[in-house]
C-alpha cells in the first residue's frame, strides 16, 4: 500500500468514524433541560431559559457560590437580578463555559467571579476530554442510553426550564467550624498553575471583548481560603486593574458566626450565613456599580414568582428545622 | 496521565509520539522512545525518575563488570596449564558474584526500603506493643516511582541473566535505559527479559498499516474489557469491600465474582493496550494472560494468569532454591522412603514455599497479599500431593477425566478457589478478608438480589446489563481464541466495509458504554499499585 493509499484510507475512516460519533452525539444529546433531562450542570446553565438581557450579573464560581449568593434575596433587597453559573468542584475551563453559556442569551453588566476555583488543578486531558464533550454530545451525555426513551428522538425541543432559585442552593443545616484563624497574616503567595492563570485571563478577557465589567470575590470559607491565596489574587487584581473583594477579612462587618452559618464546619456557608454574605454584597454590587432595579417592572413578573417560591421553601424548611 | 486507558494517554501522548516516531531517520527512532518513556515516567511520577535513572545506570556499570570479569576469565583460561583452571574458574565465579550481589543489593535495598519499610517498622512495634514497650520507630511514608516493583525485576533479571551469561551485557546506556524504561510496560509490565527485547527496541523500524492497524485493535479489544467491563464494576466492588461483612452471604459472592471479573479485565484489558501500543512500534511484548479461567488446576490457572512473573518466579526463585544443594541432598535422602514422585515433590515445595511468600509479598505489603500468597502455595501444595490417589480413584470408578463435564466441573472449581483467593487480595485486612469468606460460606442466601438490594450497592440493573453483554462477548473471543481461531486475522480477511462496520461498532461501545466521564470517579489500574 503506498504512503498515498494509507492517507486516503485513514481520512476515509476517521471521516466516517466522526460521522458515526456524531450520529450517536444526536442521538444521546438532552432534547431538553427538563427535571429528568440528564442535562449536565443544569441548575448552572438555567440561565439560558431566561428572558433576553434580563439578567444584570452574573456569578462565576464553584460550590461557594451557590452556597453563599441568593439572586432572590439579591432581587428583594435590591431590584437588580442575578444569576448563580456555579458548579461543585468547578474547574476554571468550565466557568469559562459557563460564561460563554450565560453570554449567548444574556448581556450582564458585571460578572462576578468567585475566585475559590482559581487554585484547583486540572490537567490537559481534562481539558480535552471537556473540549471533545463541547463538540460531540457523547463523551458528556454516553450514559443517557440507561433512560432515553425513543419518543425523546422525535419530540420538540424544550430548554424552556430555569432554576427559580437562580442558581441558589438553599441549606439549613448547621456544622459549626473550628475556631481557628484561617485568614492569618502572611506577605507568602499561592502559586497558581499556568494553565489556571491562563483561563483566568480568558474569562476576563471575554468580559473585556464584550464590554462587561468584571470583578473578583472571595466568599467566606474556613476551610478553604488563606491569606496566601489572597495575596495571589489580591495581586493579580491590581496587576489586571479590575476589583477585588475577599469576605474573609470581613467577617465582623458580616457579622459571620461560624458556629451556626456554616453547613460543613467552615467549608461553605449555610442559608443564615448567605443571608449575610447576600445582604452585604447587594448592598455593594448596587452602590458601586449602580445597577438598575426592577421591581414593579410588568418584565420581570417571573422574578418575584419565584421570590414566592423562595420564600415558601424557606418557610417549608425552618418548620423541619423546628 | 493516570493509565493506560486514560484520554490523555489514547489521544493526546501516543499520537504525539508516533507522529514523531513516524517522522524521525531510523537511527533516531529509538531514542524518540527512549525519550517518550522518560516523558511519561516523570508525568507520572515526576522526579521519581531519578530512581529509574539511578537503577539504570547501576546494572549498566555492574553488568558490563560483570562481563568484564568473564572475558578475563576466558582469557585465562586459554594461557592457564589444566591443574589451574578450576582455580581460575572459581576465583572469576567469586569475583562475579560479589558484583551481581552489589548489584542485587542496590535495586532490592531500593525496593525493601520503598515498599516494605513501613510494613516491617510497623508489625514491628506492634510486636513491642505486645511485649508492652513503647514503639521507638516512626513508621517511614515513601512516595513509590510509577512501576518500580517492575522494572526492579526487570533490572534483577537483567545481571542475573548477565551473571549466568545468558545474555551479554550492553554496550550502550541508551539500549539498556530504554529496556528498562519502555513506556508501555512502565506502568504495569509485562516483565521483559533483556534478550526478548533489546533487538526489537533498537529496531527502530517504520510504523506500518499492519502494526498500526493490528495495534489500534488490540487496544480497543482492552478498552472494553477495561473501561466498559472493569470500571463499570468498581462502585460495586468498593461498596462490598469497604462494608466487609456488613452485607448476607449472597452479596460476598457477588463481591468474590465481581472482584474477580473487574481484575481480570482491568489486568488484561490493560496488557491489550500495552502489547497493542508496542505493536503499533513494531515491538512484540510478551503476552502476560492465555485465558486463565479455562484452567483446570490452580498450577494451571498461575501459568496462564500474569505470566511473566511466574515465569520470572520459576527462572529466578524457584529453579535455583529446587536445584540448590540442600535440596538436591532432600530429594536423593528421601527417594527410597518417598519414591520418585513424592520425593522430588519435597525439594519443589521448599520451593514454592519461597516462590508464594514472594509473589504475595510483591502483590503489596501486607498480611493479606502473605496469605493470598500462602492461599495459592496451599491449593497448588495440595494439587501435587492428592494427584496420584485421585487419578487412582478416577480410573476404579472409571470416570474419564478429560471428559468435557469433567472439564467443566474443574473450570468453575478452579474459578471458584482462584475467586476465593481474590477476596483475601483485595481485602483491607487478612482478618476481613477470612471474615468475608466465612459469611459466604456459611450465609448464603439468595435474599438481597431478590429484593433488590444488590442493584442499589453503586450499580443499577441496567449497568449489569451491559457489563454481562460484555462480559459475554469477551467469553465468546476467548472460546475462539481456546480453540486456536485468529481473531483479527479473521476480521482482517473481510471486506472494507465489514471491517470498518466492526471497528465502529467497538469504538461506539466503548465510548458509549464505557464508565467514564460525569458521574464516574478516575480508577487508578489496580496492578500500578504494585
Amino acid at each position: 500500500m503506498t504512503r498515498k493509499e494509507i492517507c486516503i484510507r485513514c481520512t476515509a475512516f476517521f471521516t466516517g468514524l466522526l460521522l458515526c460519533l456524531l450520529a450517536v452525539s444526536y442521538i444521546v444529546a438532552p432534547k431538553g433541560n427538563g427535571e429528568h433531562s440528564g442535562f449536565i450542570y443544569r441548575d448552572a446553565k438555567g440561565i439560558i431559559a431566561e428572558k433576553k438581557n434580563t439578567v444584570d450579573v452574573v456569578f462565576l464560581g464553584d460550590s461557594e457560590v451557590y452556597s453563599s449568593i441568593s439572586p432572590m434575596q439579591m432581587w428583594e433587597e435590591q431590584g437588580f437580578t442575578s444569576y448563580d453559573c456555579s458548579t461543585g468542584g468547578q474547574l476554571l475551563f468550565d466557568t469559562l463555559e459557563l460564561l460563554n453559556t450565560a453570554l449567548e442569551n444574556q448581556h450582564p453588566k458585571l460578572v462576578v467571579l468567585e475566585v475559590n476555583a482559581a487554585f484547583r488543578q486540572f490537567s490537559l486531558g481534562e481539558i480535552a476530554y471537556n473540549k471533545a464533550g463541547e463538540y460531540l454530545a457523547v463523551f458528556r451525555y454516553h450514559d443517557r442510553w440507561k433512560w432515553m426513551k425513543l419518543s425523546e428522538l422525535f419530540g420538540p425541543r424544550d430548554f424552556n426550564w430555569t432554576s427559580e432559585m437562580k442558581g441558589f442552593r438553599l441549606n439549613l443545616d448547621t456544622n459549626a467550624a473550628s475556631h481557628k484563624n484561617h485568614m492569618k497574616a502572611s506577605d507568602k503567595f499561592k502559586d497558581m498553575p499556568q494553565k489556571n492563570a491562563w483561563y483566568m485571563e480568558a474569562i476576563k478577557k471575554k468580559c473585556e471583548e464584550n464590554q462587561i465589567q468584571f470583578m473578583l470575590l472571595s466568599t467566606p470559607s474556613r476551610q478553604n481560603w488563606n491569606m496566601k491565596k489572597h495575596n495571589t489574587i489580591a495581586a493579580m487584581a491590581e496587576e489586571w486593574g479590575v476589583p477585588y473583594i475577599d469576605l474573609n477579612l470581613k467577617e465582623k462587618e458580616l457579622d459571620v458566626d461560624w458556629q451556626t452559618d456554616t453547613k460543613d464546619k467552615g467549608d461553605h456557608l449555610n442559608y443564615f450565613g448567605a443571608q449575610k454574605v447576600t445582604s452585604y454584597l447587594g448592598g455593594y454590587l448596587k452602590e458601586t456599580y449602580d445597577l438598575p432595579d426592577h421591581r414593579g417592572d410588568a418584565e420581570y413578573d417571573s422574578w418575584d414568582k419565584c421570590l414566592r417560591k423562595y420564600h415558601e421553601q424557606i418557610d417549608v424548611l425552618t418548620a423541619k428545622l423546628k | 496521565m493516570t493509565s493506560y486507558c486514560s484520554f490523555p494517554f489514547l489521544f493526546l501522548f501516543l499520537p504525539a509520539v508516533i507522529v514523531v516516531y513516524q517522522l524521525m531517520p531510523e537511527k533516531k527512532r529509538p531514542y524518540v522512545l527512549l525519550a517518550a518513556s522518560y516523558l511519561f515516567f516523570w508525568l507520572i511520577s515526576g522526579t521519581l525518575l531519578v530512581f529509574l535513572l539511578f537503577t539504570t545506570v547501576s546494572i549498566y556499570s555492574i553488568g558490563k563488570r560483570l562481563d568484564r570479569e568473564g572475558e578475563k576469565r576466558d582469557a585465562l583460561l586459554k594461557t592457564a596449564p589444566r591443574d589451574e583452571k578450576k582455580a581460575i574458574r572459581q576465583l572469576c565465579q567469586k569475583k562475579q558474584r560479589r558484583w551481581l550481589a552489589l548489584g542485587i543489593f542496590l535495586q532490592l535495598g531500593i525496593l525493601l526500603t520503598i515498599k516494605y519499610s513501613g510494613f516491617f517498622v510497623e508489625n514491628m512495634n506492634q510486636l513491642l506493643k505486645w511485649q508492652q514497650i513503647e514503639p521507638l520507630i516512626k513508621v517511614p511514608q515513601f512516595v513509590m516511582p510509577i512501576g518500580i516493583s517492575f522494572y526492579t525485576l526487570q533490572a534483577f533479571s537483567y545481571l542475573t541473566d548477565v551473571y549466568r551469561g545468558v545474555t551479554k551485557a550492553e554496550p550502550k546506556l541508551s539500549r539498556l535505559a530504554l529496556y528498562m524504561s519502555f513506556f508501555p510496560g512502565l506502568m504495569e509490565g509485562p516483565i521483559c527479559r533483556y534478550r526478548d527485547m533489546a533487538e526489537q527496541l533498537s529496531a527502530g523500524g517504520k510504523i506500518t498499516y499492519h502494526q498500526l492497524t493490528y495495534g489500534v485493535q488490540r487496544i480497543l479489544y482492552g478498552m472494553i474489557k477495561k473501561v466498559v467491563i472493569a470500571d463499570r464494576l468498581n462502585p460495586l466492588v468498593q461498596e462490598l469491600f469497604d462494608s466487609g461483612t456488613a452485607y448476607d452471604g449472597g452479596l460476598m459472592f457477588v463481591a468474590l465474582f465481581a472482584f474477580t471479573c473487574q481484575e481480570y479485565m482491568e489486568f488484561s484489558g490493560t496488557m491489550d493496550v500495552v502489547i497493542g501500543t508496542a505493536q503499533i512500534f513494531g515491538i512484540k511484548m510478551q503476552e502476560n494472560f492465555e485465558r486463565p479461567f479455562f484452567s483446570r488446576t490452580i498450577s494451571e490457572f498461575w501459568r496462564r494468569w500474569h505470566i511473566t512473573l511466574g515465569t520470572w518466579f520459576k527462572d529466578y526463585i524457584f529453579y535455583p532454591v529446587s536445584m540448590a544443594g540442600p535440596m538436591k541432598k532432600l530429594t536423593k535422602n528421601t527417594r527410597k522412603s518417598l519414591g520418585s514422585y513424592y520425593s522430588p515433590l519435597l525439594a519443589g515445595t521448599v520451593a514454592l514455599f519461597c516462590v508464594w511468600s514472594l509473589n504475595g509479598l510483591w502483590h503489596g505489603a501486607g498480611w493479606n497479599y502473605i496469605g493470598f500468597g500462602m492461599f495459592h502455595f496451599m491449593l497448588i501444595v495440595l494439587g501435587n500431593f492428592v494427584e496420584p490417589p485421585v487419578a487412582w480413584a478416577a480410573e476404579k470408578i472409571g470416570l474419564n477425566r478429560d471428559s468435557v463435564p469433567w472439564r467443566i466441573f474443574q473450570m468453575l472449581r478452579t474459578a471458584f478457589l482462584v475467586g476465593m483467593g481474590e477476596v483475601i487480595f483485595r481485602a483491607s485486612s487478612l482478618h476481613q478478608g477470612v471474615q468475608m469468606l466465612k459469611t459466604m460460606l456459611t450465609s448464603f442466601t439468595l435474599g438481597s438480589v431478590k429484593n433488590g438490594t444488590l442493584f442499589t450497592l453503586g450499580i443499577d440493573r441496567h449497568d449489569f446489563l451491559i457489563t454481562g453483554v460484555a462480559l459475554f462477548l469477551v467469553l465468546a473471543v476467548s472460546i475462539l481464541q481456546e480453540r486456536g481461531i485468529k481473531i483479527r486475522d479473521y476480521i482482517a480477511g473481510r471486506k472494507t466495509p465489514v471491517r470498518w462496520m466492526i471497528y465502529y461498532s467497538a469504538v461506539l461501545f466503548v465510548v458509549v458504554f464505557g464508565a467514564y466521564g460525569n458521574g464516574y470517579l478516575p480508577i487508578d489500574p489496580i496492578y500500578a499499585g504494585f
